[in-house]
């Protein structure tokens, strides 16, 4: 369970160089020079301005990345992180508008209103789990479906500002200044970095990192994190241990959906100040699951896994300027995560092998002991 | 013990064997599961496996079905040597396999169940399509052949067990096979299922089919077998006749000539009960027992030894002292407490230790380092624990303890538990619980699969911890373990206690007989070579009668 982040970092990068490699055929194959787009990469890429938009993105793929991961490590695919932060962005967005009170105590009300509505609607799927056995994943992506339903009939009916005020656009009554995070301009420029005049760089990223912080001190310092991690690891030896399996699902589940009802509350505590459905954009959730998968659910390879997509995404702008498929970064995405799942698996099972070869010589090869049954693996014929 | 098992056996010996086995070798790390196995079994004849549970017998048959690959020896089908890469290899030379867990599709019908795989396809133009007619007619063929009756469409989700296995056996013929292996194949029924079971056999048999069948339940395998070969510590010790073989003889090659003289040695058993069970019952959910009225008492310093064939309810005892399955009925109490209706946790911490009998299932976090496995089970106290958070000093100086003090090689405290060998998992496992210093500890197997040296070793920690004063409950296959260490030996038989023996006097017979469920009547499945004279038959040489408590009621 233990992660160090050398030898892991070998797998991911083997991954990106191949799925560099993917995307280049498909390039050339549509027509298109991968070197254009290359030094696109290279040389817009790493302007301010993207830069900027990078770590504004990548904020909100970490919290989902991390949500993510709660349930990973514990063997829970809460692919329901997307429903979460929807309904509670709308319900934090709403509550903190309803109330007046001081700075950073609003600020913190939003964020705990947020926590709480996420950890709620993902209690419907861990008690369903833990009381009938339905698959979380199945009750979770459903729950998807009904969280946007559920959403914008709340908006509409009952959370939307008066109209006139703000015509055109539905969604909530603005958060006053005291529910707001200021943008971090102001610090990055006292200490020398100038940020060109239309960028802002969202502080929610620190948001991003305290979330990183207590996901590594609960998971990994604390014994709920160690009860979770041997449910993950070995749920017969967790529940020999005294680990209660229906308890941990439950807990673990709202963990879970605590850190994903953060994810859409960047624009919320920003610049927008409200809910809708521009300020609060879909689909972060299942972008979630690729970054816990390519960070392995580890703390800063998440980080890591979160920055890298929010750069691929970043780089659409440029391309689309240039008159290159911007598509393709979509493309890199995926052939990305996908050649990072299949290098892993091809990394452990050459460390099994490697392993087993190692005991086999070890084995003296006469004196039979009493013969256990040997770790026969059930082969089912074809 | 019908007519049809009565055939003269020489007549056919010297034909050429469906099946010859030789030198067998089959290694695991860590462990030799078969050796020197040297087995030929008639065509046409019904030829029957038995030994305990991790005698080896599953590895063979998985050697014989192309599972496994031997590393040394020589398979012969039919006096041609073969080796086969995989199953369907095996298949492709007549050989089919009945598992003992069915591998059927529930929700297909018992057609689909049956040629699935091999699916008969229609003419070129419809290629893709399954010629369900011709499927259908040969299905029919076979179960008129061998007077097997099916409903070919009816769903496998619907079917009994009896009926499941039929399905098993029927699609393993469909797939052409001469040679039937059958895993254990009555451990799911019930007696009638069983009878039926028989009948079908036998008219296989007549029909030329070879039958490979395993057990370990003796009345049956006298009842049915042509040839027995009894399998012992992973290699073929003996065959034998059924007509010139005793259940008794049967459970004597089964378990050993001799049984080890216990260690002399001063009893440290107290007065003091620290582990009680009282009336225990835990049912199936068709309400069949599994735990049967199971009362026990562990004192102080005592090691209780529980002897049985494994799969007659060890799993479900240990399951309910560790509060992993909820009991029907009775009581567990600790000293003075009734922890019947305490979580797992709550009787971790109140001193029950506990070695499970699969560590890789419920001992160890394979993934983990061995410090974060040395908290598995004691993660919620000192020195592992402190408040809501974990001590990693604490836990990682007691790590280092339970590596010195119980001898566990390894490089250090940070490798996997996975990385060690069966051996230092086990006395590493033995070890943290030993550290913890539990009032009562339930030892499930704790030498299964481990090497001479690390036994030996577990077997001293384990009387040291007597001497300590520790009351150990000790469930085992192992006989030489359990006379060697127990105190007060019980047999479970289906569920219940059915005897209650010294282990300073029980004899291997005596054992054997309660173990297979033959002990208590006087005449255990007699299948005498003189059937006719019930009463004068000399019997072997055995001086010591029967416990006369009444065992289980024997199938």
């Amino acid at each position: 369970m233990k992660q160090r982040l050398g030898p892991q970092l070998a797998a991911p990068l083997l991954a990106i160089a191949f799925a560099l490699l993917v995307s280049g055929v498909i390039l050339l194959l549509a027509g298109f020079n991968p070197g254009d787009v290359l030094s696109v990469v290279l040389q817009d890429g790493f302007e301010r301005q993207r830069l900027v938009e990078t770590v504004n993105r990548a904020g909100p793929y970490y919290i989902a990345g991390v949500a993510v991961a709660i349930g990973f490590k514990m063997n829970l695919f809460n692919i329901g992180v997307e429903g979460q932060y929807k309904v509670a962005a709308l319900v934090a967005a709403w509550a903190g508008a309803s109330v007046s009170l001081p700075g950073p105590l609003h600020v913190l009300f939003i964020l705990a209103a947020a926590s709480l509505t996420g950890a709620a609607w993902a209690f419907i799927p861990a008690i369903l789990k833990a009381t009938r056995g339905v698959s979380e994943v199945i009750s979770s992506i459903m729950l998807n479906a009904i969280a946007f339903g559920f959403s914008s009939f709340m908006l509409t009916r009952y959370f939307r500002a008066p109209r006139g005020e703000y015509a055109g656009t539905v969604g909530t009554v603005p958060l006053d200044d005291s529910g707001r995070l200021p943008s971090l301009n102001g610090v990055l420029e006292r200490i020398g970095i100038e940020l060109p005049g239309s960028s802002r760089v969202q502080s929610y990223v620190l948001v991003a990192v305290a979330v990183g912080i207590i996901y590594r001190v609960v998971i990994w310092r604390t014994r709920f994190g160690y009860d979770l991690r041997a449910s993950g690891s070995n749920d017969g030896a967790a529940a020999a241990s005294g680990v209660d399996p229906k308890r941990m699902i439950i807990l673990a589940m709202l963990f879970s959906g605590a850190v994903a009802g953060l994810v859409g509350l960047n624009n919320i505590t920003g610049q927008a100040g409200r809910y809708t459905d521009v300020s609060v954009v879909s689909g972060i959730g299942f972008t979630g699951i690729a970054v816990a998968l390519l960070g392995r659910n580890h703390p800063l390879g998440i980080a890591f896994g979160a920055l890298l997509w929010a750069f691929m995404d970043a780089l659409q702008t440029p391309l689309s300027t240039n008159e290159l498929p911007k598509q393709i970064t979509a493309i890199l995405q995926g052939v990305t995560v996908l050649s990072v799942v299949i290098a892993y698996e091809v990394v452990r099972r050459v460390g099994v092998r490697q392993q087993a070869a190692a005991l086999r010589r070890e084995t003296p090869a006469g004196g039979a002991p009493p013969p256990g049954p040997g770790p026969a693996r059930e082969v089912v014929p074809a | 013990m019908s007519a049809a098992t009565r055939t003269t056996p020489t007549e056919a010996e010297a034909a050429t064997p469906a099946v010859r086995l030789t030198g067998i070798l089959k290694r695991f790390p860590g462990v030799v599961a078969n050796h020197d196995v040297n087995m030929a079994v008639r065509r046409g004849s019904i030829h029957a496996i038995v030994g305990e549970n991790g005698a080896g017998k599953s590895t063979l048959m998985k050697i014989l079905y192309g599972m496994q690959k031997p590393d040394e020896g020589t398979i012969e089908i039919d006096g041609e040597t073969v080796s086969f890469r995989n199953p369907n290899d095996a298949i492709a030379l007549g050989i089919g396999m009945v598992h003992q867990h069915f591998m059927l599709a529930d929700n297909l019908s018992v057609l689909e169940n049956i040629i699935l795989g091999y699916e008969p396809r229609l003419p070129f133009p419809l290629r893709f399509q399954v010629d369900t007619r011709k499927a259908r007619t040969r299905i029919n063929e076979i179960a008129a052949t061998y007077g097997m009756t099916v409903d070919p469409d009816e769903l496998v989700e619907t079917l009994g067990v009896g009926e499941r296995q039929r399905v098993e056996i029927l699609k393993v013929l469909y797939r052409g096979a001469t040679t039937l292996i059958l895993d254990e194949p009555t451990a799911v029924l019930v007696p009638q299922e069983v009878d039926e079971l028989f009948q079908s056999l036998n008219d296989l048999k007549a029909q030329g089919i070879t039958i490979l069948f395993i057990s370990h339940k003796l009345d049956e395998v006298l009842r049915l077998a042509d040839d027995i070969t009894v399998i012992r510590g992973g290699t073929t010790v003996a065959t034998r006749h059924p007509s010139e073989v005793t259940a008794r003889q049967l459970a004597e090659l089964m378990v050993g000539n001799e049984l080890p003289t216990p260690h002399t040695r001063e009893s440290t058993v107290t007065d003091e009960v620290e582990l009680t069970v009282e009336g225990l019952t835990c049912r199936q959910p068709d309400g069949r027992p599994l735990l049967d009225d199971v009362s026990l008492r562990v004192r102080k310093g005592e090691i209780v030894g529980i002897a049985g064939v494994e799969g007659n309810g060890q799993s479900e005892l240990i399951a309910a002292i560790m509060g992993l399955l909820a009991a029907d009925a009775g009581t567990v109490r600790l000293g003075n407490d009734d922890i019947t209706g305490w979580t797992t946790r709550q009787r971790r911490e109140a001193g029950i230790g506990y070695i499970p009998q699969d560590r890789h299932r419920h001992g160890l976090l394979l993934d983990a380092p061995l410090w974060e496995n040395q908290m598995l089970g004691h993660q919620s106290q000192p020195p592992n624990a402190n408040g809501p958070w974990i001590d990693r000093d604490g836990a990682r100086a007691r790590t280092l303890e339970v590596v010195e003090s119980y001898d566990v090689r390894t490089p250090s405290i940070d490798v996997h538990a996975e990385a060690l060998s069966g051996g230092n998992q086990q006395k590493f496992i033995i070890g943290r619980e030993m550290m913890a210093e539990p009032s009562a500890i339930i030892a499930a197997h704790p030498t299964r699969g481990v090497d001479v040296g690390a036994q030996a070793a577990i077997w001293d920690q384990l009387r040291d911890a007597r001497g300590a004063g520790l009351a150990t409950l000790l469930i085992s296959a192992d006989l030489e373990e359990l006379i060697g260490l127990s105190d007060t030996l019980l047999v479970i038989y289906k569920g219940r206690i059915v005897a209650e023996l010294d282990p300073a006097t029980a004899t291997p017979e005596e054992l054997g007989s309660y173990m297979t469920g033959a002990g208590g009547n006087a005449e255990p499945a007699a299948v005498g070579a003189s059937a006719t004279s019930d009463t004068s038959t000399a019997s072997p040489p055995d001086p010591t009668p029967p416990d006369p408590s009444p065992p289980g009621a024997p199938s």
